[in-house]
């Protein structure tokens, strides 16, 4: 008989078990609430803890943890801060729901590209009015960065850096090929010359192993390629003015497509369906590149890659970059207390951005720093420093994960896979996108 | 009468109780949302709003659709196939008294024990079209290159050439224990009778396994069916979609489009193409055992 | 003796054969994780590193919180594996061999949990673990991760081909169902219930999307969550490329457990079976 309670009693068990944790958990939880901190805020002696959200993705992260440590332990503004690291599509994913079950972070990283949409969907706080207040004013940055941070006439995030598109070479293949490493390629036919040298085979047995230029058959950085290579046309954008239709099915859309493809097909000067550049270019596959300031995290770990970097040659009539750019945000919470602590945490790293710079690579958005001569002795970035003029944002939608996402049926995967892997004419390719993007806007 | 009214702890309510009680919380209160969800736009902010079948003639009239759900069956029917039959070949292998069986029976379970993160950056590292290791040695005996990740026509192929290699440990196992399950005395009897080893496998083995490999197909039809982190690390649904899957979709609605009522849709699709096959399936094994 | 031999021959090659297939991919991960950086991206591919080194593990558990995250995801593991067990188990004997009304229906709502995509209902889920102050605590990557009928439909099928002559004999005894749950059934289970752990252990060791979601916080995160999050990015199509040689030692340091547990199973249920006399 006992046997049959046995069951009751595991269940009660159980039961206890899950109650017992739901119950105890929640003093716990009550600390993020706001109630808890503006007890806390009202001692003096406490420090106001917040809750920093780091989505800036391995392994750069890790500067960034650097800097939240040195700020735990050297600042006078009476803040701890907590960091929770997460990735980029994770952290845009989670905000919404932490938002909407009332427990968001105090401050969170955001890329520029992500700031319209979390805006539109009432995230963000306006920082308009704190701006000022925390030393942020708009003579201190870059004008594109400081305009980045602005939906309509609200100010929604702090600049924290900028990362344009630049070219990268390899500066020992330059000389094996004869060419000038201190005179990178700046115009297309130089671009082509040096692309077609340092396409070789070097032990001669009949394959090439050795590619001038490196572009992958798929991902976001193709199509911001084709990108740039359209805003270097004069007076072409993606969309029109009102952002409401595609404007890019143009003859210069065209033209920067076929260009693209027929570097992989007619000067065979890029290996066919390519998977990583990155990987390739750390090999010494190939001579050239193009990507953000980021790579040079990973190009420095490897020893013997000498490299160097150059703007993006102007191909077309201008220059012109695709450029995104990390921002610092703080979610809606109605929290003084709690947000003005995320501010000074802000303009700590603000007023830090030289370390992540040196460290991570990506460019300073504070005309100080720009000019420091910290900056200037760090020489890989100065290429990236010329572009910042002729940096182009994505243009500002509600629909910006939709438009530019990086997924399989993402519009512009679509174009440069179509026209990449040689399934689609660029033509064809340009006038289903177009549709596409359309079909997305009107939502 | 009296004791049958009491509460009988032997009843099968109380077996299936803790079960339950379980799965009502965390598995259909959530899980059935998706159906009132699926009529609705919600981007998880704020109330969802009725949009009638929008959700549905929008994904009716979308060009990848059709691809996923070709896709998906095209994966599903072969992983499921290959699966159960290798599995099941490898556990009659393993079973018999080969030397290095169990150091076989290890490394064959090894690679199942790999978070699919790993195996997917290995798999596409190894498969780089140029200059990877597998590609490498093709060149090397001068055969063509594979473009085993950028190929469209290619790539659903090599993520089931990933997903058997890191699967089939677990069906071998399973299948071993069940084989090692099975009476020696049916066996002893059988070849007294003269049976073959061929006629033992079939008339002994096949039918004795029937539950577990109902069971197995069951569990590949599932697990393949709802693939995703493979073509999640390995080709992101690409090239050209042709690694895009239902539950690929559903994941990119949600997490990235954040169009939560157009993915309960895709959702409630998804269930009923499941439902109807199981069904299909249930009244076939009903016909094979009557 | 010859046609013996010959089948004999063939059969050792199959094995070899598939053991090369799978041990190859391992190889490349042992052989990586033992090279510096440098030599992982050499242009050939060489099989033994020319230095080894054992750097890429230090750096890991110099740089990581690596223990910690073993030991959250031994708890969630653990925790998953148990309460699966103690409540798919019962469940799936009900289901083989008692009576109950709409019992069709009741097993049909227990393969929803293997028809319904998780990410289908993540969302919601997510809202609800949070609501019940869940979120962020081992707990709540626990307990959702247990409802899914893997284990009752496994119970079930085994359970159904037992022989039911022992139980007929329990029953005459006057034996009550839970008497003969515990006693005859559960041990007779034990190959099954092997075949439960480890399926339930490496799905729950290696699950990725929802701890990732669910419990970002450093106290409860996961290895698989530590690893692809703070290590290296599982995305393609992202900045940066992983670090191989880092994340091939990782991808080690995980599997030493696991494999570890099956190896001292795989003894354990061939024992099993031959004390319990499943014949």
């Amino acid at each position: 008989m006992l046997k049959k309670y046995g069951l009751l009693v595991s269940l009660i068990v159980l039961s206890l078990v899950l109650t017992s944790c739901a119950t105890s958990t929640e003093p716990v939880e009550t600390v993020d609430t706001p109630t808890e901190s503006e007890a806390v805020a009202e001692v003096p002696a406490e420090k106001t803890t917040i809750v920093f959200w780091n989505g800036v993705g391995a392994p750069e992260n890790v500067v960034l943890t650097e800097l939240v440590k040195e700020y735990n332990e050297t600042n006078q503004d009476n803040v701890y801060v907590e960091e929770v690291i997460l990735d980029w599509s994770t952290l845009y994913s989670k905000i919404l729901l932490d938002f909407e079950t009332g427990t968001p972070p105090d401050i969170m990283t955001i890329q520029q590209s992500g700031l319209y949409q979390n805006v539109d969907l009432g995230v963000l706080a306006d920082l308009t009015n704190l701006m000022p207040e925390y030393g942020f004013v708009k003579e201190d940055f870059i004008e594109s960065a400081w305009n980045g941070s602005f939906i309509g006439d609200q100010q929604y995030a702090i600049p924290f850096d900028l990362h344009p598109l630049a070219l990268y070479y390899n500066v020992d293949l330059f000389k094996d090929a004869g060419l000038d490493p201190e005179n990178p390629p700046a115009t297309m036919d130089e671009f082509l010359e040096a692309a077609q040298k340092l396409t070789v085979d070097t032990n001669e047995d009949g394959n090439i192993d050795q590619y001038g230029f490196g572009l992958a058959y798929s991902g976001g950085i193709p199509f911001r390629t084709w990108m740039s290579l359209l805003w270097q046309h004069e007076g072409e954008d993606i969309l029109n003015e009102s952002k409401t239709e595609a404007a890019f099915n143009t003859e210069a859309g065209l033209e920067s497509l076929e260009f693209l493809q027929d570097l992989v097909y007619e000067y065979k000067v890029v290996p066919e369906q390519e998977q990583s550049p990155d990987d390739d270019f750390m090999k010494g596959i190939v001579a050239m590149m193009i990507s953000g300031p980021w790579s040079q995290f990973d190009f420095n770990t490897v020893d013997g890659l000498e490299y160097a970097t150059a703007p993006l040659p102007v191909f077309y009539d201008q220059p012109a970059a695709w450029a995104d750019s990390h921002m610092l945000a703080l979610p809606n919470t109605n929290d003084d207390v709690r947000m003005a602590a995320a501010m000074s945490f802000a303009s700590f790293l603000s007023d830090n951005s030289l370390t992540w710079t040196q460290k991570a690579g990506h460019l300073p958005v504070k005309l100080s720093v720009l000019e420091s001569d910290e900056f200037k002795a760090l020489e890989k970035s100065q290429a990236f420093a010329v572009t910042l003029p002729d940096a182009h944002y994505y243009p500002s939608i509600k629909n910006e994960s939709l438009v530019f996402g990086r997924d399989s049926n993402s519009p512009f995967v679509v174009l440069v896979e179509s026209t990449l892997l040689n399934s689609m004419t660029p033509k064809d390719a340009l006038a289903e996108v177009e549709i596409m993007v359309n079909e997305l806007l009107a939502q | 009468m009296f004791r049958k009214k009491r509460i009988n702890f032997g009843s099968a309510g109380w077996f299936l109780l803790p079960y339950f009680l379980v799965y009502f919380l965390f598995f259909f209160l959530p899980a059935i949302s998706i159906l009132p969800m699926s009529f609705t736009e919600w981007s998880i902010i704020g109330t969802p709003k009725f949009v009638g079948f929008a959700n549905f003639k929008s994904i009716f009239s979308n060009r990848f659709f059709v691809q996923a759900l070709s896709n998906t069956f095209v994966y599903t029917i072969l992983v499921t196939v290959i699966l159960t039959v290798l599995g099941l070949l490898l556990a009659i292998l393993l079973n018999q008294k080969l030397r290095g069986r169990v150091i076989a029976r290890t490394i064959i379970i090894m690679p199942y024990v790999i978070s699919s993160a790993v195996a997917g950056i290995l798999w596409k590292w190894m498969f780089e079209r140029n200059f990877g290791i597998i590609n490498t040695y093709l060149q090397q005996m001068g055969l063509p290159l594979v473009g085993w990740l950028s190929d469209p026509q290619i790539a659903l192929y090599s993520i089931i050439i990933v997903n058997i290699w890191w699967s089939v440990g677990f069906n071998t196992v399973t299948f071993l224990a069940a084989i090692q399950g099975i009476p020696d005395e049916l066996y002893q009897a059988a070849r007294v009778d003269g049976a073959s080893s061929f006629q033992c496998f079939k008339y002994i083995t096949i039918p004795q396994l029937k539950p577990i490999i109902l069971y197995i197909t069951v569990l590949c039809a599932a697990n393949s069916f709802q693939m995703f982190d493979e073509a999640y690390v390995l080709t992101q649904g690409g090239p050209l979609g042709s690694t895009t899957t239902l539950v690929y979709q559903i994941y990119t609605e949600a997490f990235k489009s954040f169009r939560i009522g157009y993915s309960s849709a895709l959702s409630v699709i998804t269930c009923a193409i499941i439902i109807l096959i199981t069904l299909f399936q249930m009244k076939i094994n009903k016909g094979e055992n009557a | 003796m010859n046609k013996k031999k010959i089948s004999l021959f063939f059969m050792y090659l199959i094995m070899f054969i598939v053991t090369v297939y799978y041990l190859i991919p391992i190889l490349v991960l042992i052989s990586t994780s033992l090279k510096p950086q440098g030599q992982v991206l050499s242009r050939t591919w060489q099989w033994i590193p020319e230095t080894i080194t054992l750097d890429n593990y230090k750096y890991i558990l110099q740089q990581y919180p690596y223990l910690k995250w073993t030991l959250n995801s031994l708890i969630v593991t653990g925790g998953t594996v148990l309460l699966t067990l103690s409540i798919s188990l019962p469940a799936g004997y009900a289901f083989a061999r008692l009576k109950m009304r709409r019992k069709n229906l009741l097993f049909s709502l227990v393969l929803l949990t293997i028809m319904i995509p998780f990410f289908a209902y993540t969302p919601q889920l997510y809202l609800l673990i949070t609501k019940l102050g869940l979120k962020n605590t081992y707990l709540g990557l626990i307990v959702p991760m247990s409802t899914s009928g893997v284990s009752i439909f496994l119970f079930r099928q085994f359970i159904e081909q037992l022989p039911p002559e022992l139980e007929e004999a329990a029953v005459l005894d006057g034996c009550s169902n839970w008497g003969i749950f515990s006693k005859i059934i559960l041990p007779l289970t034990k190959p099954a219930i092997t075949t439960s752990v480890i399926f339930t252990a490496v799905k729950s060791w290696n699950n990725l999307m929802w701890p990732l979601i669910a419990s970002s916080d450093n106290a409860v995160k996961t290895l698989p969550v530590g690893l692809s999050v703070n290590v290296f990015q599982v995305e393609t199509g992202l900045n940066n490329q992983p670090p191989y040689g880092i994340v091939m030692a990782a991808a080690l340091l995980s599997i030493i457990l696991p494999i570890l547990l099956f190896i001292f199973l795989q003894k354990y249920f061939i024992q099993g079976i031959a004390t319990t006399g499943l014949k």
